[in-house]
């Protein structure tokens, strides 16, 4: 019972950071249209599952340490994280599933008076560097990947060509990332909770699923990305999958699950500025960062409430 | 994939201008051609190749259309690919114009205009053939075809100035009015060859520019 309770959980996470999150990795390019939507959806796929397994297990050993979890308590987070972030992607908000994930086990932490702390903290640091790191990063590779082409003698398809295998690549390398650094949100709190299952089966079972949400549910997302805050030439949208990517891929070697929304989001803000600050929607950030507050306060409560009302009664 | 692609769209395009200058050359050789001749009578045969030329312009540039809107190609360039075409098929059109104006009304230019008229053609034709140049370099070194564009600016006022000044001369002339109307419409479509020249490369000018940036 409490295996296909996982197992429900699982998916339903897994689902909805794939619709969330994996729109980030392509969004920009398909928004652009210099790479087609399913070819995104196919790679993606494949790229998360391989990221997963092969550098998942960090940061599923992170989450499970924010606080001492059993099945019941892990499947409460789950779900109740799970309907949050599937709530708000039919909505078309970017919300951070990472951040509604650690929300909902700070709550559990709180109700149950264990927290650790100082995993906690090196989570929060790690949060707040994303988009600022991403929109650095963003900034120094436009600049150094612009020079480079400059130097290039060639003509307007040529380069219209690199652009778009640069895209693919970078888009390999996001789901990549994702799949490394993301899957924990999905199966880190049910890590431990299960005999005989590892965390790399976890990893295995959440990055197909992240998968499956990329399959099914991801363009709404990613054209709002892709889009709405700054509109982004072929060049620009290059830049902002292969800076947004990399950051996570640092934050996956330090094994905290890092929103990728976020990455992506900082990534564009920082091309914005380099282009002028008359270039960015305020109103499109402004409503992001609100969808971003939303998620994980509103896990924290509620899973705070499901811990009182089933659990601890 | 990709590359087959844009080979198959340069090879095109490179085929387009070149149709375009045997279109432009033709037609300017037909208005030189018929400053020194009493009747333009003969170079009918000429007009006629000049009209071929251009229909079959016509024809590569909407096979360039259907190919890319067809596959979906090169979503950042493709509408400035038709665009620019568009505005440079105005070129060959405005010559064929001019050739047909020449033919069908007969008109014969007066000793005193032949050398402005004559230095507008070539000068024209000199405009075109860098229009083309840029053109096929947008497709190798876009680039360096900022260097060009001034060359075209340099030509269409030095066009202009030549106009304006024949313009002047046609009135104070003591041809008949309606005459003098005729040639004045003649000097007006020759030079609006360099305008249209000039308008290829303002487009080409921000095209360069959008992928500089």
């Amino acid at each position: 019972m409490g295996f296909i309770l996982i197992f429900g959980v699982s998916a339903l996470l897994g689902i909805t950071l794939g619709a969330n999150d994996a729109g980030n990795v392509f969004g920009t390019a398909v928004a652009t249209r210099f790479v087609r939507y399913r070819t995104a959806c196919v790679l993606t796929f494949i790229f998360v599952v391989i990221g997963a397994v092969l550098q998942g297990s960090k940061g599923i050993e992170t989450l499970s340490g924010i606080t001492p979890q059993n099945v019941n308590t892990s499947v409460l987070v789950g779900f109740v994280v799970g309907i949050v972030g599937f709530i708000l992607s039919l909505l078309g908000q970017p919300i951070s599933l990472s951040q509604a994930v650690v929300g909902g086990l700070i709550g559990l932490g709180l109700s149950q008076n264990k927290v650790e702390w100082e995993i906690l903290w090196k989570v929060l640091i790690c949060w707040a560097f994303t988009p600022l790191g991403a929109g650095i990063i963003a900034i120094i590779c436009y600049k150094i990947l612009f020079v480079f082409l400059s130097h290039l003698r060639m003509g307007i398809l040529t380069r219209e060509t690199l652009i778009r295998r640069g895209l693919l690549l970078s888009g390999v390398i996001g789901a990549y990332s994702l799949g490394a650094n993301n899957v924990a949100n999905t199966v880190g709190m049910f890590s431990g909770t299960i005999k005989d299952v590892s965390n790399m089966e976890l990893a295995l079972l959440g990055g197909v699923f992240i998968g499956i949400g990329v399959l099914l549910f991801s363009k709404p997302v990613m054209m709002n990305v892709g889009k709405g805050i700054v509109i982004l030439d072929g060049f620009s949208a290059f830049v902002v999958v292969l800076s947004s990517s990399v950051t996570v891929y640092i934050f996956s070697l330090v094994g905290v699950p890092v929103s990728t929304t976020q990455a992506v989001v900082g990534a564009i803000v920082g091309i914005g500025i380099h282009h002028g600050v008359h270039t960015l929607q305020f109103k499109v950030i402004k409503d992001i960062l609100l969808s971003w507050l939303v998620a994980p306060i509103a896990c924290l409560v509620f899973v705070s409430a499901g811990y009182a009302i089933f659990i601890n009664k | 994939m990709f590359f087959k692609a844009q080979n198959w769209v340069e090879k095109r395009v490179d085929e387009y201008c070149n149709k375009s200058e045997e279109c432009v050359k033709l037609g300017m050789q037909v208005l030189l051609g018929c400053i020194g001749a009493e009747e333009c009578e003969s170079w009918k045969e000429i007009a006629s190749n000049v009209h071929r030329a251009e229909s079959r312009a016509d024809d590569l540039r909407r096979e360039i259309e259907y190919f890319i809107f067809q596959r979906s190609l090169f979503p950042e360039s493709r509408g400035d690919i038709l665009a620019l075409l568009e505005k440079f098929d105005q070129i060959p059109n405005q010559v064929q114009q001019t050739v047909k104006m020449i033919v069908e009304q007969q008109i014969n230019i007066p000793e005193f205009l032949r050398s402005e008229v004559g230095s507008i053609a070539s000068i024209t034709q000199r405009c075109v053939d860098m229009t083309i140049k840029g053109v096929g370099m947008l497709f190798s070194e876009f680039r360096e075809v900022l260097e060009i564009l001034g060359q075209i600016d340099a030509y269409e006022s030095e066009v202009d100035k030549i106009q304006s000044d024949a313009i002047i001369k046609v009135f104070q002339s003591d041809l008949e009015p309606a005459r003098k109307i005729l040639l004045r419409d003649l000097i007006n479509s020759i030079s609006e060859i360099s305008n249209h020249a000039e308008k290829v490369g303002d487009f080409m000018r921000i095209m360069i520019v959008k992928r500089m940036i």
